[in-house]
């Protein structure tokens, strides 16, 4: 079913999640390919920003194993994630350091990889250069800049570590349509750029415009794992497990 | 007018301890969400170190290094060994701990330098008429001292790759983790300033005095006092709260009476509290977890 032909950057076999008893992951195993942009989908409470900071190495799973370009990566739990391994996350909320500004946020972000000050300016004029929108609002607050704007901040944020593997957790929340598809616009260029895109949404909508690949989560468990394209995709999605808006 | 531009100069003179004191506090509540009641203690050992190099040879001036060094690696040590391995979340346990620890010390000091007060040499004599108030050189050092290192922090929380991760990892715990910040590295950084610093603001105390293990009683009082005007979690509060404190127990000690001068910021911490449980530029509710 799944189409495994390249290389597998991050890979789940057999995890499961519980939070002191609830159980929010059941037995769930996938692969994500190389280079491949998959949209992880599914209505709220479904597990999939548990499965977000399992993929990042934000938290460590009751059972199972995670891979990452193909080692074994379960035990390891320094509590900084896979940001070193070139595994990114924009999480649920963004998390921006609001009180901090925008400079200062990106900047952070390559705190995790290593990168000397040399390196650190480049990713950061770089970062820049893909998103000039952010260059007015260098020295303003993040917190106070609008939804929008904090995502692009937060994306940017994850840029500056020079990933090769983004995962967004619900980027469209609360933004307007017009931000939304300029997220996605951004997201399927870093795409085209040969980094390997997840994008966890409850609305699935725009992922689905842009998506090659679709996961399709519901009470913990991957109901549907295939190509956008599929026919048993649509059935999927019109399963009923979530709506469109 | 005069004299009352007198005794708000003087309050900023001792307020500038208060301050340095309560911004040590600030760095290691913002860190680790430890209140650090063991600090003023962890001070204290360090000047009496401070003593014993002293009557060895050392310069006096030497001896500032030393009792920042002492105090900051105690501190060091005290959140590796008795506040880390409590794990997160266990704000009251670390509490306790860090009271108890602080008892443990004075007991320490007692046993080792005895419990008479113990002279200290002045770091330079001399005195100057600053507003009507006759200064003497040594306050007019301690302060400058106090505001430099004051200066310093700002210098390193804002325009250091490290500071900005202390700065980050006190915002959002998880996000600094995220982007690959190590808190323990932010936590044992941050003892380490918070306890080095009250180090020196315990120097400059025994400077103007003698030692005992009392040494930092007054002064931690009104840090405190500082820190719950200014806020917990910030550092500029913290530093503007000591220097009110500072004036305001002037102005008490020189208008109502000397004898009231502890009720008198005990009094003013419970109104703020009261009026606002954060302090004046606390982050107000759960803002920070
Ligand atoms: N920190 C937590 N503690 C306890 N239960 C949690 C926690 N986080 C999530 N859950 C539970 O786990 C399940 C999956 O949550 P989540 O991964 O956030 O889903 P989604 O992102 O799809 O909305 C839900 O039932 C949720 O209530
Ligand atoms: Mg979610």
């Amino acid at each position: 079913m799944t189409i495994t032909t390249g290389i597998q950057d991050l890979g789940l076999e057999n995890i499961t999640h519980r939070y002191n008893g609830v159980l929010a992951l059941n037995h769930v195993s996938l692969e994500i390919e190389k280079g491949s942009f998959t949209a992880i989908l599914g209505p709220n409470g479904a597990g999939k920003s548990t499965l977000a900071l399992i993929l990042g190495g934000m938290l460590r799973p009751t059972n199972g194993t995670v891979k990452v370009k193909a080692a074994d990566r379960s035990r390891s739990h320094s509590g900084n994630g896979f940001i070193n391994l070139g595994v990114v996350l924009v999480p649920e909320g963004r998390r921006l350091f609001t009180t901090m500004n925008v400079k200062e946020n990106l900047l952070l972000g390559a705190y995790g990889s290593g990168q000397s000050k040399v390196e650190m300016m480049k990713s950061y004029e770089d970062t820049l250069e893909f998103l000039p929108e952010l260059k007015r609002h260098l020295n303003k607050q993040a917190g106070l800049l609008s939804g929008g704007e904090q995502q692009m901040v937060a994306v940017a944020r994850a840029l500056m570590a020079r990933p090769t593997t983004i995962i967004l957790d619900e980027p469209s929340l609360g933004l307007a349509p017009k931000m939304i598809e300029r997220i996605y616009e951004v997201i399927s260029s870093l795409n085209q750029r040969a980094m390997t895109v997840i994008v966890i949404e409850q609305m699935t909508t725009y992922a689905l415009q842009h998506a090659q690949s679709m996961i399709v989560l519901e009470g913990g468990m991957i109901r549907y794992h295939g190509s956008v394209t599929d026919a048993a995709a649509k059935e999927a999605l019109q399963a009923g497990y979530f709506g469109t808006e | 007018m005069h004299d009352l531009l007198s005794v708000i100069f003087s309050g900023l003179v001792s307020g500038s301890l208060y301050a340095l004191l309560g911004l040590s506090i600030v760095i290691i509540f913002r860190a680790t969400d430890v209140v650090n009641f063991a600090i003023g203690d962890i001070a204290t050992i360090g000047v009496y170190v401070a003593i014993s190099v002293i009557s060895l040879g050392v310069p006096v001036v030497a001896a500032l290094p030393i009792t920042f060094l002492v105090a900051g690696i105690i501190g060091v040590g005290v959140e590796r060994f008795m506040i880390r391995p409590l794990g997160p979340g266990n704000m009251f346990s670390a509490l306790i701990i860090t009271m108890g620890f602080g008892l443990v010390l004075q007991a320490l000091i007692g046993t080792i330098w005895g419990y008479n007060p113990r002279p200290f040499p002045p770091i330079i004599d001399g005195n100057i008429t600053v507003f009507g108030v006759a200064i003497t050189y040594q306050k007019l050092l301690a302060t400058g001292l106090a505001v430099v290192a004051m200066l310093l922090i700002t210098a390193l929380f804002n325009w250091t790759r490290i500071g900005l991760a202390m700065r980050a990892s006190a915002e959002d715990h998880f996000a600094a983790r995220m982007i690959g910040i190590k808190s323990t590295r932010v936590a044992s950084l941050a003892w380490f300033l918070g306890c080095g610093l009250a180090g020196v603001t315990a120097f400059i105390m025994a400077a103007e005095s003698s030692v005992s293990v009392a040494l930092m009683a007054m002064v931690l009082f009104r840090a405190f006092a500082g820190v719950f005007l200014g806020g917990l979690t910030n550092m500029i509060g913290a530093a503007a709260g000591g220097m009110m404190i500072g004036i305001l127990d002037n102005v008490a000690g020189s208008y109502v009476s000397a004898s009231f001068r502890d009720t008198m910021v005990f009094a003013v911490i419970v109104v703020i509290l009261f009026l606002r449980p954060s302090g004046i530029l606390g982050a107000r509710g759960g803002a920070r977890v």
